[in-house]
């Protein structure tokens, strides 16, 4: 199982990590911090073909840097909120990487989510945060033995 | 100039008519009657004519003659001034022809009293008739001889050619004296004009200058008709409406009656009340006349106040024993644009001819015509200037306004009524004749109008109840059509005057006043939007200005204007007081649930301090879930302080002394939290300095130890979140070199911040752009509530702009009580 997780809370994905790793045997984890990152391993990533792609709604943008990424304007007008979502569209895009399966993982409530869900593929899917891994095992079983 | 030789007349003649052209003045008359006395060698010429109101061809003939002028040799007066129809005067105008009279003292044709005869001492007569130009009015000129030599046929068809002649020439004396009176009162009156434009006059100066030129009018008539009196009365409409005041007199005496007015039993008042002129033969015999002249004048009224044969008496200079001539008198009103503005009246000729004629009459009337386009300039310009005023006044009294309902709708809770009778009070400054006021606002449950606020004796008029029941009155305002004025105003939004409120269609407020006698209603309105009227009621002489209706309009606006903003003003109070409501149920909200999380999360760090310590070193999850508890109550500790704060609550720090031991172990745990927080990725660690805090040793520093840790974790969380990789985080303390404080800093390498974000940084609620994109979530208040939590310790906060290398340094100050 090759999972891509997108999640800038370090602390958040050392837990998830952990979890992935009791319940799936052999399982790889490609963690992935920021927006900025995302967009530019896409296409590394898509080349590997991952089963599932985990992604957290609220990233920050890049970490701090001397020569830190000048983030689009769409960035810079709507901000971190939803930039989880932004990497969502980015992976509809892209003809390889359309039909893996995308489990938006956020504190965000479905509600708080309701426009951004409405005409999403079936390859997507909602889940919030929860301090019990086993929905997120749950649904990323379902998932990727459709 | 002598007639000895008939036949030669025509030569003497010219003499004669060109002598009676010569003449300019009434006066000219009795050079005339000279030249014809002195024709023939005669002691006197009189020239009669038949009294107006006389009838001669009646059976037996009725009236009397008057002397219109006479020269007599000696310079005398001819003092009788009647004659009956059976004198010889009246004879030669019954009969149409020249009467001799040889024998004064024996002709029974002589009149029955022939005193005035004995005591000229006149032995014969001649007197021709004659006709005045006009065909109607009849006359003879007779001579008087004192000696005892006859009248010659020759002398009798002297007179009887020049005779006729006279009425003629007297017309021509008349036409002159026209060009030249008026042509004088025309450069009077220029020239006061002139004067009183071109010079920096003050209104008083003005006011003498008009007086002048009146008074000097009023003598340049009275030196054209010879008569004693000419008077003129004006009314000044600004000052005293329906008084006609004294303007200039040529009277002797201090005039006892300075001021007249319409509807009045005398002449005057009856000119003033009719806009006629009128003229009176002989005052003298007024009584006797009274028919006649009504059937002229109809209702007039004179009841000699002045005794006018007694002051004649005095002013003629008569003897004893002379009769008086005819007190003749004739007034003319001053009149523009039908307006009465005044009226000039002469009396009493002093010298022959010794009445005033119709002609005389047009003349004054051509005189008054001059006096009425002068008088109503100057109150034009008067009343401009005063325009001019009452819009400076009012302007002055706006902007005053403005500041008083300034200061009114400041307070916690306006009083807008002040504002309304501040209003009214103006209202009444600014437009003559305001004499009632007030303002009738809607009441929108009712859709009437009520009062809101009066001004004016009439309201204090009265019983109680009558003054209550006056204010209490209400008009409803949406009946159709409106059924008072102060409706109709209200519905159509536009200004409406009544100059006579018997005569408009929607007055109806009589009922609060029954003796108004115009008004104008103003909207109280701003935009499209009406809220109420503005009532100004006149009740004496005194009308509106010119401008009264557009200063009620501006006035009205204000008023709207000040009424909206009143409305809002309360709108917003209201508003304000149910969000500050809001406001403090949601601090109190928050207050209390960072309350319900400190608790818990006290405990579980404790526990996990407890487990800690037990468990095998190196165990990173507990470190960890140390590090999210403790982030999880600097939070709800971010959360109680930011309500506080937002409620203005102070914070109160409990103090205790910060030793050495205390301020080691809370950096260390603050670092070592913080640094968990951190991707490990990033490698960026954090690094206490233990050395730099032994001056705590030798100085005694009080803090409060949880604000302390607040602090440092919101600095040493923002230090992880803006460091750049591969670095590391300095905390140090020390003391400061110029002040002598103690320090607790912290140093990193990483975002920059603007020497112009300095005083942002601590704003509430503000991040950089480049913050917004390397963290994500915040708020924005972690160095706004350390500024706060080090002002409460009588310390600061200071953050020294990025270095060139990207070094950022955040010092926390404290101040040293004492060395120990």
């Amino acid at each position: 199982m090759y999972i891509v997780l997108v999640e800038d809370d370090h602390l958040q994905a050392e837990w998830v990590e952990s979890c992935f790793g009791a319940a799936f045997h052999g399982v790889k984890v490609e963690r992935i911090s920021t927006e900025s990152e995302f967009y530019s391993r896409l296409d590394g990533i898509m080349d590997a073909r991952p089963d599932v792609f985990i992604i957290d709604v609220m990233l920050r943008w890049a970490d701090p840097g001397p020569t830190m990424q000048e983030p689009p304007n769409e960035v810079r007008e709507n901000g971190f909120y939803r930039a989880g979502l932004r990497c969502k569209e980015k992976i509809l895009e892209n003809e390889k990487a359309r039909s893996i399966p995308i489990i938006l993982y956020t504190v965000l409530e479905e509600l708080d989510l309701e426009k951004a869900l409405q005409n999403n593929p079936p390859s997507v899917t909602y889940l919030r945060k929860d301090s019990d891994s086993e929905p997120l095992i749950k649904m990323i079983r379902e998932v990727t033995q459709r | 100039m002598r007639f000895t030789d008939y036949d030669k007349a025509s030569v003497p003649l010219t003499d004669f008519v060109s002598l009676a052209l010569a003449q300019n003045s009434r006066s000219g008359l009795a050079e005339i009657l000279k030249s014809i006395a002195q024709a023939v060698d005669a002691y006197g010429c009189v020239l009669w004519e038949v009294a107006p109101g006389s009838n001669f061809d009646a059976d037996p003939p009725r009236g009397h003659l008057f002397v219109l002028d006479q020269w007599l040799e000696d310079g005398r007066i001819y003092a009788f001034y009647d004659l009956p129809p059976h004198s010889a005067a009246g004879k030669s105008v019954l009969t149409g022809e020249t009467v001799y009279v040889e024998d004064v003292i024996n002709d029974p044709r002589v009149s029955k009293d022939p005193r005035y005869l004995r005591r000229l001492g006149v032995k014969t007569i001649v007197s021709v008739p004659i006709i005045f130009p006009d065909n109607t009015r009849r006359g003879a000129i007779t001579l008087y001889r004192t000696t005892s030599n006859p009248f010659t046929e020759d002398e009798v068809a002297i007179v009887e050619h020049l005779a006729p002649l006279v009425p003629a020439l007297y017309q021509t004396i008349r036409v002159k004296l026209i060009f030249s009176l008026t042509r004088r009162v025309d450069r009077i009156l220029n020239r006061a004009k002139l004067t009183t434009h071109n010079q920096q006059l003050s209104k008083e100066e003005v006011k003498e200058e008009v007086g002048k030129a009146i008074s000097r009018v009023c003598a340049t008539v009275s030196e054209a008709f010879k008569c004693i009196e000419t008077s003129v009365f004006l009314e000044d409409r600004n000052e005293a409406p329906g008084d006609y005041e004294l303007a200039g007199t040529t009277w002797p005496e201090p005039v006892e009656r300075t001021v007249y007015r319409k509807y009045e039993k005398s002449l005057t008042g009856w000119v003033l009340t009719h806009g006629r002129p009128v003229r009176i033969f002989d005052l003298a015999n007024f009584e006797r006349d009274k028919l006649a002249i009504r059937r002229d004048y109809h209702g007039i009224i004179w009841t000699d106040s002045l005794d006018i044969k007694s002051s004649a008496s005095r002013f003629l200079n008569l003897a004893p024993g002379d009769d008086l001539p005819p007190l003749s008198f004739m007034a003319a009103p001053i009149v523009i644009g039908g307006k009465v503005l005044g009226v000039i009246r002469c009396c009493t000729a002093r010298k022959g001819p010794y009445y005033f004629a119709e002609a005389d009459l047009n003349l004054l009337e051509l005189v008054a015509a001059k006096i009425s386009q002068y008088w109503s300039d100057w109150l034009n310009d008067l009343e401009m200037q005063g325009e001019n005023q009452t819009w400076q006044l009012l302007s002055k009294s706006i902007s005053e306004l403005n500041a008083f309902a300034l200061s009114k709708l400041n307070d916690d809770r306006p009083v807008e009524s002040d504002i309304f009778v501040e209003a009214l009070r103006i209202t009444r400054s600014v437009i003559k004749g305001a004499e009632i006021m007030d303002i009738r606002m809607l009441d929108r449950q009712t859709n009437e109008l009520e009062f809101v606020a009066t001004q004016g004796h009439a309201w204090n008029q009265g019983s109680l109840k009558e003054r209550q029941a006056r204010k209490e009155h209400r008009f409803h305002v949406y009946d159709t059509p409106p059924t008072s004025a102060g409706a109709h105003v209200f519905q159509t939004g536009q200004v409406h005057r009544i100059p006579d409120v018997t005569n408009d269609p929607y007055y109806s407020e009589k009922l609060i006043f029954p003796g108004v006698r115009r008004m104008i209603i103003a909207p109280v309105m701003v935009g499209k939007l009406t809220f109420g009227v503005l009532d100004i009621w006149g009740v004496g002489e005194q009308e509106f200005p010119n401008n009264a209706v557009a200063i009620a309009e501006l006035l009205g606006q204000q008023l709207g204007l000040y009424h909206y903003i009143a409305e809002t003003v309360d709108l917003l109070n209201k508003a304000r007081a149910g969000l500050a409501e809001q406001v403090k149920e949601r601090i109190q909200t928050l207050e209390d649930l960072a309350h319900q999380l400190k608790s818990p999360i006290n405990q579980a760090q404790a526990r996990i301090q407890s487990a800690i310590r037990d468990a095998p070193s190196g165990d990173r999850s507990l470190f960890a879930i140390r590090g999210l508890t403790r982030k999880a109550k600097r939070v709800a500790m971010s959360t109680m302080l930011f309500a506080s704060l937002a409620g203005e609550k102070p914070i109160k720090p409990k103090l205790a002394t910060l030793d050495y031991e205390t301020a080691v172990r809370l950096l260390i745990e603050a670092a070592s939290d913080n640094e968990l927080m951190i991707d490990p990725d990033r490698h960026i660690n954090m690094m206490v300095n233990r050395e730099s805090l032994s001056v705590l040793e030798s100085n005694v520093v009080r803090v409060d130890h949880d604000l302390l840790e607040q602090a440092l974790n919101n600095i040493l969380d923002n230090a992880g979140k803006y460091s750049f990789g591969n670095s590391v985080i300095e905390i140090f303390g020390g003391l400061t070199t110029r002040t002598h404080r103690f320090h607790i800093s912290v140093a990193n390498v990483g975002l920059p911040i603007k020497p112009s974000d300095l005083h942002k940084c601590v704003e509430r609620g503000w991040r950089s752009q480049s913050a917004r994109l390397v963290t994500g979530e915040g708020s924005g208040i972690g160095l706004w509530i350390v500024k706060n939590i080090m002002e409460v310790h009588n310390g600061e906060l200071h953050i020294i702009p990025t270095t060139p290398s990207n070094r950022t340094e955040i010092k926390l100050i404290f101040p040293i009580l004492n060395a120990k």
